[in-house]
């Protein structure tokens, strides 16, 4: 059914998006420390395509005739690398506030049309059960 | 922990910090005149502050935390004034080593900051009034 596979998306969307609000804060909260390298996620797009790559390989079987374990995946995507930005200032620190700021408002923008998107399914699904 | 609430949490430790460093601005600020008591003492010395990053082992987060209170040691500044108390036996006093522009230069960094963080704060509250209202239609 496709619609429970857009919820488990839109679910997974939002873990992501809490994920890179909780980069950017602490990436704003040491503006002012020494030496701090700014850090950012890895795109959504990425892990997505290596969630499909997990589904595919599964367990390994055997037999092709055995039964296929699918689903069997952890969340282990919220994997952080250091970005190298234009501004680095004298204390080694290279936080630009605005590009995060900016990146914040991104994140609340998404997750706004995540949660409508969740809402109006939901509103769907409603419908056809109560007919 | 909550991922939703750790970003209000790092943000919450990023404006304390801040805080701390306004503090120590405006002591610098007040003693930007403070001499010594006795004849050629030395006076009241810039106080600095430095932050350090440090993960939270509670819930996996970066916070941000003062790492260190230091003096700066550049030279004081001398003024004449024999009618000081604190004048050596030239009529020199020693004035501290505040410069107030840099000191506003700070305290408007600080000011910055805080409202980055503030403004983190205020998004990620919205992100769960936003979670709560699915449960809602």
């Amino acid at each position: 059914m496709s619609s429970v596979q857009l919820f488990s998306i839109a679910s997974q969307k939002a873990q992501w998006l809490t994920e890179k609000q909780g980069v950017i804060a602490s990436n704003i909260a040491n503006a002012s420390t020494t030496g701090y390298q700014s850090r950012e996620i890895e795109p959504f797009s990425s892990i997505l395509k290596s969630q499909a790559s997990g589904f595919s390989g599964g367990l390994s079987r055997t037999h092709s005739k055995h039964l296929n374990a699918q689903g069997i995946t952890d969340r282990s995507h919220a994997s952080k690398g250091t970005t190298q930005s234009i501004e680095i200032s004298h204390s080694g620190n290279s936080v630009s506030i605005e590009a995060e700021l900016i990146k914040g408002s991104e994140v609340a923008r998404s997750y706004a049309l995540n949660a409508n998107i969740v809402k109006s399914f939901h509103r769907m699904l409603l419908m056809s059960v109560k007919g | 922990m909550d991922p939703l609430l750790s970003p209000a949490r790092i943000a919450a430790s990023g404006m304390s910090a801040q805080s701390e460093r306004l503090l120590i601005i405006s002591e610098n600020i007040a003693n930007a005149r403070s001499t010594g008591n006795t004849p050629g003492a030395n006076p009241y010395a810039r106080k600095t502050i430095s932050f350090t990053s440090e993960v939270d082992r509670a819930s996996g987060v970066n916070l941000i935390k003062v790492s260190s209170y230091g003096v700066d040691r550049s030279p004081f500044k001398v003024e004449l004034n024999p009618g000081s108390p604190a004048a050596d036996q030239n009529g020199y006093v020693k004035l501290p080593n505040v410069n107030p522009l840099i000191e506003m230069a700070d305290m408007r960094q600080a000011n910055r900051i805080y409202q980055a963080n503030l403004q983190i704060y205020k998004q990620s509250r919205e992100l769960v009034s936003m979670t709560l209202d699915l449960m809602r239609t």
